[in-house]
């Protein structure tokens, strides 16, 4: 950027005929050199707002870093005298594989040890900014000695002003929707080593050890090859997988990583909601999901009290308002940011028809579990007559305790003497003991259940279980405006075709929580398939 | 090669640490100490209140005489189950003096950065077939219920999983479980097996059991009881590293001191009193189940307590306890006020240490003489460490459990204070860790008293540092108790001496109560040793 430029902007010499073939490729080496340098510090930037939250803090200190280190760079420059080809060649290099690399290196590292993570990142891009620093100062310098620059260095400039406008762009609109944060920077980290074999060729009389530069440069081509190759692999371990999409919104709260991603710019429903890595709706079909998680059990109950506990996107409480007897709905849920989102947020609330703003709805944010136990020491309260459950799945054993025998008994105590509760239960095709565990589970604290499941192209077949302590009986009417439950369809939604039919499952309880084991194990083979 | 012995080891490392703190540390170390100060103090009861019986300087005479029909002295879980066997019983003229602020003994509990956690005993194992008694008390705090004839106990005061983890530093790993399996040979693996068939084989019916006084007493066990369990280790030809460091592990976590300072009779006593003990893949792997809570057994100590809080009282320090004609006096200095009553008593039940015990009596039998002479005691450190977020962790590994314990380490690992909690979210927590000095108590108690609490958090740190190297920067307050004289340890020849046989009968009018009279310190021997205490003197009461 800025940087480059004025650092390029310091050499100039006399005047010299118009350009020849060499000066086109060095005009555009310095293009590719200016446009990687620019990509490396987008990337930085990108993953640090994404990683580490508030964007904005993020990108100034990221640039502000990046800039600082150039500087340092183009000064140490003067330093370098001697075997200035030889030096260009192995910044280069240099410049290739840590640039290129260092989304694929923090992604990794924020995977398997998150706390160093900051330090790791502010190191890399100290060092590529360095690196980049001193690479226009030594270029200019070697070819001084064989071109007349003056010319050449106001085209130098068009083109890196050009190049930053065109990568600047490309960046978010082309490169990481198309190629992911991961592969872009290895692309132009094979640009940077491109330049260093195209300096190979040029400087070749006058280096020693050519063989070996040679090599180097071979070698380190192949290694950002076989990385690019591999960078499924390298996103799939670093939970990477929603950045093909733009990120609108990031935040980290205490409990978990909130980010809100959007394909196309203006298109409502290629909004995605992602907690800690994990898929919790896609606009385009969250309505199969949530019309399959509250109208089964509310259009058969006609209840006047109604808790959610999870489920702090609105979306089920948006369904739940369908339902003109509600009189009270109470959301409690953990994250005070999550729910602060959504009854922020403009594009959000269009989402969930504001439904948390509603007079009937009270939000509290709050653990269900304790919640729960502590409403029941309180004489005062009164029972719900429906209670629809939407926590994240068992993934690990924190959640797993709202998933237990425990759990749900406290869950019974809060329900009033008609009143049943829904449960979203992960997916019975793909997970299905963990599924059958938990039906397993409700009836352990002896509830009658109802398990069904619904078709939604986001998460695959997934599956609800009703329970309570009388026998769910279905409903024949439904509030209009529904477009995937009716009373046609619902009763199919009950039978379970042979691949997901019920197995035998133990219940789950705090003391084992074998649900979590069974859960990672399904889910664990599934990922290597989907 | 077999352990030279856990006792070298410990010397060892414990020296080092301390040498180097001492030193100021080395390089790194002191770069780290001093990039984060450490925010903290010392807990838990004072030595100075328990040492002013040993100097009894300026304490006035008794200014006021009272009576009661039976003192209890000591409000550990002996002296509140001697309290409840006495109510039971029919007493109700009794009075229950303890000498620290709060009830509990070794079932002491606080708070730490608003989280709940034990000073001392963290969780009691479900009872066995001859645990009638704790089952009845579980039943009536309304843990355990019988479900067509079976016993169910309340899920949320069982231990949540996941229950123990081990880190082995060299393979820098977790593995789940307390035994080490994970990168352990087939010659480990068959010692593991031949250990299991020699418990089995030493599990006849009868002969081991919780509480102790339930097993019957043979020759063979006083041969087990004769030597060392490292001594019958080795004529066993026991001798896997990792058979061996788990051994000693257990032992030092029930009896503050390792395999070479207990007995056989005790290390066997450990598994074949209980589940067993069983190598990987054999059936009953999984049985064992604990009942456990934030605050560790205060949790059953204060419920215990909640009947007698009238009859109870704190800061009591007992001076002198004399038989006399027809009656027992009783000194005891109110802390507060520093007034010396005159307790007249019909019996007493001295529900404390049998070493104090000794000191009170001002005329001690000949075998309670023999207890202070002979006893071994395990000094023990308490330290509940405030982790202000949850520490780094691979995915691919087993997580944050209840038991966390670090492989090789002379150090009892921690306890997440927060397992039991409820919430379904992890975040900030206490974890509570174990020392036991019981393999050379003399050093470990000097130690305890001259070293300052940073020190010790430096100690504790540098034990969990391989697995979590992260700790110190995650650290908030830092509180550490410190016991001279925590446990009994069942060295060779104290189970089956003829003076702890003598003091679990009542001397006259005085009757011991202490699970001391076990010859080690567990929740259910303290209860039981209570009860018949408690049992026996309501009963010759009521004799004419």
């Amino acid at each position: 950027m800025a940087g480059i430029n004025k650092v390029a902007a310091i050499t100039t010499d006399d005047a010299v005929p118009g350009p020849s073939a060499a000066e086109i490729a060095l005009l555009a080496s310095v293009f590719v050199i200016a446009a990687c340098g620019l990509v490396y510090e987008l990337a930085a930037g990108t993953l640090a707002s994404y990683l580490l939250g508030d964007s904005v803090l993020q990108f100034s200190t990221i640039i502000g870093t990046y800039l600082f280190a150039m500087g340092v760079g183009s000064w140490l420059s003067r330093y370098l005298e001697r075997q200035l080809a030889a030096q260009f060649l192995r910044i280069e290099l240099l410049v290739g594989v840590i640039g290129g690399l260092m989304p694929a290196i923090l992604f990794l590292a924020n995977a398997v040890a998150p706390s160093p993570f900051r330090g790791l990142l502010y190191g890399l891009v100290l060092l590529v900014g360095v690196l980049v620093g001193l690479e226009i100062p030594l270029v200019m310098r070697l070819l001084r000695r064989q071109y007349a620059l003056k010319d050449l260095v106001s085209q130098v400039l068009t083109f890196d002003y050009l190049g930053a406008l065109g990568v600047s762009i490309a960046f978010p609109l082309l490169l990481v929707p198309q190629l992911g944060l991961i592969r872009t920077s290895l692309v132009f980290g094979m640009m940077n080593i491109a330049v260093a074999g195209w300096a190979l060729w040029l400087f070749r009389g006058e280096l020693r050890l050519l063989r070996s530069h040679v090599v180097a440069t071979l070698a380190c081509f192949a290694l950002l090859l076989a990385a690019f190759v591999n960078a499924d692999g390298i996103t799939r371990f670093s939970e990477d997988r929603y950045y093909a999409d733009n990120v609108i919104y990031a935040a980290s709260s205490p409990y978990q990583r909130i980010v809100v991603t959007q394909r196309r710019a203006g298109d409502d429903g290629s909004v995605r909601l992602w907690l800690n890595g994990n898929l919790q709706f896609h606009a385009r079909d969250e309505y199969r999901y949530h019309e399959s998680l509250v109208h089964p059990l509310l259009a058969s109950l006609k209840p006047r009290r109604v808790l959610v506990l999870g489920g702090g996107d609105g979306m089920a409480v948006r369904e739940i308002l369908r339902h003109q007897s509600v009189a009270e709905l109470t959301l409690v849920d953990l994250d005070p940011e999550i729910t602060r989102l959504f009854m922020a947020q403009p594009l959000l609330m269009r989402l969930n028809g504001d439904a948390l703003h509603s007079p009937k709805v009270q939000v509290i944010n709050a653990d269900a579990f304790q919640w729960l136990q502590a409403r029941l020491d309180d004489p005062a309260t009164q029972p719900f007559d429906a209670i629809v459950i939407d926590f994240p799945d068992p993934s690990n054993y924190s959640l797993g305790k709202l998933y237990t025998t425990s759990f749900y008994q406290l869950v019974e105590q809060n329900l009033a003497a008609s009143g049943q509760m829904v449960v979203q239960t992960t997916s019975p095709l793909h997970a299905r003991k963990s599924y059958w565990t938990v039906v397993a589970t409700l009836e352990a604290v002896g509830l009658k259940t109802a398990p069904y499941h619904a078709l939604v192209p986001s998460f695959g077949e997934w599956g609800f279980v009703i329970a309570g302590r009388r026998p769910y009986v279905l409903p024949e009417t439904f509030p209009d405006g529904l477009r995937f439950v009716n009373s046609t369809s619902l009763p199919l939604l009950f039978d379970f075709p042979p691949d997901m039919a019920r197995l035998p499952a133990e219940p789950n309880r705090l003391s084992n929580q074998a649900l979590v084991t069974t859960f990672e194990q399904e889910w664990g083979a599934v990922g290597g398939d989907y | 090669m077999p352990l030279q012995g856990s006792r070298r080891r410990f010397l060892v490392q414990t020296a080092g640490a301390l040498t180097s703190l001492g030193l100021g540390g080395c390089g790194e170390s002191l770069l780290a100490t001093r990039s984060r100060k450490l925010v903290g103090g010392f807990a838990g009861p004072s030595f100075e209140r328990g040492h002013r019986l040993r100097d009894r300087a300026a304490i006035p005479p008794a200014d006021e005489t009272r009576q009661t029909d039976v003192a209890i002295i000591g409000g550990g879980i002996a002296g509140l189950a001697a309290a409840r066997a006495l109510q039971r019983g029919g007493v109700d003229d009794y009075r229950l003096f303890e000498l620290e602020d709060a009830i509990g003994g070794n079932s002491r509990a606080g708070e730490v950065a608003g989280f709940a956690c034990p000073w001392g005993a963290h969780y009691l194992p479900l009872p066995g077939p001859a645990g009638e008694d704790v089952a009845d008390l579980l039943s009536e705090f309304k843990l355990r219920t019988l479900v067509d004839g079976r016993p169910q106990y309340d899920e949320r005061h069982l231990c949540h999983a996941p229950q123990e983890r081990l880190y082995l530093p060299e393979a820098r790993v977790w593995q789940d479980g307390l035994l080490p399996v994970h990168g352990q040979d087939e010659a480990t693996f068959a010692q593991y097996r031949r250990f299991a068939a020699l418990v089995r084989e030493q599990s006849q019916p009868g002969q081991f059991a919780i509480p102790t006084s339930r097993a019957r007493w043979d020759a063979s066990l006083s041969a087990l009881d004769a030597e060392t369990f490292a001594n019958w280790l080795d004529r066993h030809a026991l001798t896997a590293s990792a058979l061996r460091w788990y051994l000693d592990y257990c032992c030092r976590d029930d009896y503050g001191a390792g395999i070479d300072t207990v007995s056989a009779w005790a290390g066997l006593h450990y598994f074949a009193s209980r589940h067993g003990f069983h190598a990987p893949g054999e059936d009953g792997e999984d049985l064992e189940q604990n009942l456990t809570w934030p605050e560790g057994n205060h949790w059953l100590a204060s419920r215990l307590a909640a009947p007698h809080r009238e009859r109870t009282q704190t800061g009591a320090i007992t001076l002198r306890i004399a038989e006399s004609a027809g009656r027992v006096d009783i000194d005891v200095l109110d802390a507060g006020s520093h007034r010396v009553t005159r307790w007249q008593a019909q019996r007493v039940i001295v529900a404390t240490p049998l070493f104090i015990a000794a000191r009170l009596l001002a005329d001690p039998p000949d075998a309670l003489k023999e207890a202070a002479k002979t006893m071994a005691y395990s000094p023990w450190l308490v330290a509940n460490l405030h982790v202000t977020a949850p520490l780094d962790a691979r995915h691919d590994q087993p997580p944050l459990s209840w038991d966390n314990v670090i492989y090789g380490s002379t150090g009892l690992g921690y306890v997440n204070a927060m397992n039991q909690s409820l919430r379904s979210h992890d975040g900030p927590t206490v974890l509570t860790c174990y020392r036991a000095f019981g393999d050379d108590a003399e050093v470990g108690r000097k130690a305890l008293l001259s070293r300052s609490w940073q020190d010790w958090a430096e100690v504790l740190i540098a034990e969990l540092a391989p697995a979590h190297p992260d700790l110190r920067a995650k650290l908030g307050d830092i509180r550490i108790a410190r016991y001279g004289h925590a446990m009994a340890i069942p060295t060779p020849g104290t189970r089956s001496s003829a003076w702890l046989a003598a003091l679990a009968e009542p001397q006259g009018r005085i009757a011991f109560a202490h699970a001391d009279l076990s010859g080690y310190s567990v929740f259910e021997e303290a209860f039981d040793r209570g009860l018949r205490a408690g049992i026996s003197t309501a009963k010759a009461l009521r004799k004419p």
